[in-house]
C-alpha cells in the first residue's frame, strides 16, 4: 500500500468515526424528543 | 438544532475543510518520511483535543464535587465522552502512521503506550456512570475517577517514557516542526477544538433530554 | 473524632477481625505458595530464566492478591451492614480512609513478603542481601497501589459488577506504581543500589503523596449518600 493509501485509511476512518458518533447523537437526541413529546400528548404509558 | 450548535456545526465543518486543504493538498510532503507524514494533521490535532475534553473533566469534576450543581456533572460525562472518542482516533491514527513509517503497525512507543492507557482510563470512566443507576451516586463515583485518572496521566506519561528509553536504543524521535508545517497543523488543531465544542454541545443537549425523560419518568 | 484517631480505631477494627478469623491470613498464605508454583511452570526450567522474569510476574502476583485484598476490606464492612454505620460516624470520614489504607498496606506487604520468601526459598536465592533494598519498594510500591485501591474498593463495593469493574478502573490507574516497582525489584534483586536509578524511587515516592492527599480528599464524598 502506497503512502497515500495510508493516509485514506487514516483520514476515511476518522471521518468514520467523527461522522458516525456525530449521526448516534443525533439519533439519540432524536428518540428522547420524539418520547417527550409522546409522552406530553399523553398516549405513553410508562412501564417501570 | 439550537442556535449554538449550529454555529458550531458551520464553524467546525468550514474550518475541517480548511484544514483538510491544508494539510492534505497544500503543506509540502516531508523531507524524510514523505507524504505519509500528512496523517500528523490528524493524529496530534485529537490527542492534543483529547487532552483537553479530560482537563474540562477534570475542572468540571471538582466543581461537582465541591458544588453539586448537575451543570457540572453533564459537561464532565459529556466532554469524557468525546475525549474518547478523540483518543481513539489517536489510537488508530497513530497505528496507521507506524505501519509505513516503523514497518509494524504498534510498538511500544511510550507516548502510544500512554495514549493507550489513557483511552482506558476513561473508557472505564464511562462504564463506571452507565453502570451506577443513581444519577448523583454516579456523578460523584465518576469524578473521582475523573480527577485521579488526570494527575495518573501525568505520572503515567513520565513512567512509560523513561521505561523506553532505559530499554531501548534506537531513537524515536519526534524532532521539531518545520514552519511550512506549522500552519497546517494550527488550522487542523482548531478545526478538532471547535469540533469538540461541538459535539459537546451536542451531547450537553441529549444530556438534559435525558434528565427530562428521567423526571418525567419518576413523575409517573 | 479527629481523622487520626477514626484512622487508628479503623485499623484496629480491622487488625482485630483478621486476628480473630485468619479468614485473609490464610488465604494470602495459600495463594502465595501456589503463585510460586505457577511461577516456576510460566517461566521456565531454568534457573535464570526465572531470575530474569521474577520482578515483573512478583509485582504482577502482588497486584493479583491487592485485587483481592482491596475488594475484601469493604466487603466485610457490607455484611453486617457496616457500611452504613460508619457513614454516620461524626467527624473526617478521611480518617476511615486512612485507617484502610495502613490496613491495606499491612497486610499486602506481609504476603509480599511471604511471596517473596517463598520464591527465595524454591528457587535458590540468597535474599539477605536484597531483603534491605527489596523492603522499601514493597512499601513504596503498595502504598501506591493502596492509596487507589482502597477509593475504589469503596466506590465498587456498592455495585453488582464490582468484580469486573475494580480491576479496570484500578489496573490502568497503576502502571505508574508498577513500572518503577518492578525496575527497582529487579535492582535489588540482583544486589544493586536503588540509587542506581533514582528518578524511579522519586516517582514512586511523589505518586504515594499525591495520591493518598487526593485520596483523603475525595474519600468522604464517595461515602456521602
Amino acid at each position: 500500500m502506497g503512502p497515500w493509501g495510508y493516509i485514506g485509511l487514516a483520514y476515511g476512518l476518522a471521518a468514520i468515526t467523527l461522522v458516525g458518533y456525530g449521526w448516534s447523537l443525533g439519533m439519540r437526541i432524536r428518540k428522547r424528543r420524539a418520547r417527550l413529546d409522546r409522552e406530553a400528548a399523553g398516549r405513553v404509558e410508562v412501564v417501570k | 438544532m439550537d442556535r449554538l450548535g449550529v454555529t458550531l456545526g458551520l464553524g467546525a465543518g468550514a474550518l475541517v475543510v480548511a484544514g483538510l486543504w491544508m494539510g492534505l493538498v497544500q503543506a509540502p510532503p516531508d523531507a524524510v518520511q514523505g507524504e505519509v507524514q500528512r496523517i500528523m494533521y490528524l493524529h496530534v490535532p485529537s490527542i492534543l483535543t483529547a487532552y483537553l475534553a479530560f482537563t474540562v473533566v477534570l475542572v468540571c469534576s471538582i466543581g461537582y464535587l465541591v458544588r453539586g450543581t448537575r451543570g457540572w456533572d453533564r459537561l464532565a460525562h459529556a466532554s469524557a465522552e468525546v475525549g474518547v472518542v478523540f483518543t481513539a482516533i489517536t489510537l488508530f491514527t497513530g497505528a496507521i502512521w507506524g505501519k509505513p513509517t516503523w514497518g509494524v503497525w504498534w510498538t511500544w512507543d511510550a507516548r502510544l503506550t500512554g495514549t493507550a492507557v489513557l483511552f482506558l482510563v476513561y473508557l472505564g470512566y464511562l462504564m463506571l456512570r452507565s453502570v451506577v443507576e443513581d444519577q448523583d451516586r454516579a456523578g460523584r463515583y465518576a469524578a473521582v475517577v475523573g480527577i485521579l485518572g488526570f494527575f495518573d496521566m501525568i505520572f503515567t506519561h513520565m513512567a512509560v517514557e523513561w521505561f523506553r528509553t532505559l530499554h531501548q536504543s534506537s531513537s524515536l524521535q519526534r524532532g521539531t516542526i518545520d514552519t511550512a508545517l506549522k500552519l497546517p497543523l494550527y488550522v487542523n488543531l482548531l478545526a478538532f477544538v471547535v469540533l469538540y465544542a461541538y459535539f459537546l454541545a451536542r451531547r450537553l443537549r441529549l444530556a438534559a433530554l435525558d434528565e427530562a425523560v428521567e423526571a418525567r419518568d419518576l413523575g409517573e | 473524632m479527629n481523622f487520626l484517631a477514626l484512622a487508628a480505631e479503623i485499623l484496629r477494627k480491622d487488625l482485630r477481625i483478621e486476628a480473630r478469623s485468619r479468614e485473609g491470613v490464610n488465604t494470602l498464605l495459600f495463594f502465595s505458595a501456589l503463585l510460586v508454583f505457577l511461577f516456576r511452570f510460566a517461566l521456565g526450567p531454568t534457573e535464570a530464566q526465572v531470575r530474569q522474569g521474577a520482578p515483573g510476574l512478583l509485582w504482577f502476583a502482588f497486584i493479583l492478591t491487592g485485587l483481592w485484598g482491596m475488594a475484601r476490606a469493604f466487603q466485610i464492612e457490607r455484611e453486617n451492614d457496616c457500611l452504613e454505620a460508619l457513614r454516620l460516624v461524626p467527624g473526617d470520614l478521611g480518617g476511615l480512609y486512612l485507617g484502610k489504607v495502613v490496613g491495606g498496606c499491612c497486610m499486602m506487604v506481609a504476603t509480599e513478603l511471604a511471596i517473596v520468601v517463598m520464591f527465595g526459598l524454591f528457587f535458590h536465592l540468597d535474599l539477605w542481601p536484597a531483603g534491605v533494598r527489596l523492603v522499601p519498594v514493597l512499601i513504596l510500591g503498595t502504598v501506591g497501589f493502596v492509596a487507589i485501591g482502597t477509593l475504589f474498593a469503596a466506590i465498587t463495593a456498592h455495585l453488582k459488577a464490582r468484580e469486573v469493574l475494580l480491576p479496570l478502573l484500578l489496573l490502568p490507574l497503576v502502571i505508574p506504581v508498577l513500572l518503577p516497582a518492578s525496575r527497582l525489584t529487579e535492582l535489588a534483586l540482583a544486589g544493586e543500589s536503588l540509587g542506581a536509578e533514582p528518578h524511579w524511587l522519586r516517582l514512586l515516592l511523589v505518586f504515594d503523596l499525591v495520591f493518598l492527599v487526593l485520596g483523603y480528599l475525595t474519600f468522604p464524598f464517595v461515602m456521602e449518600d
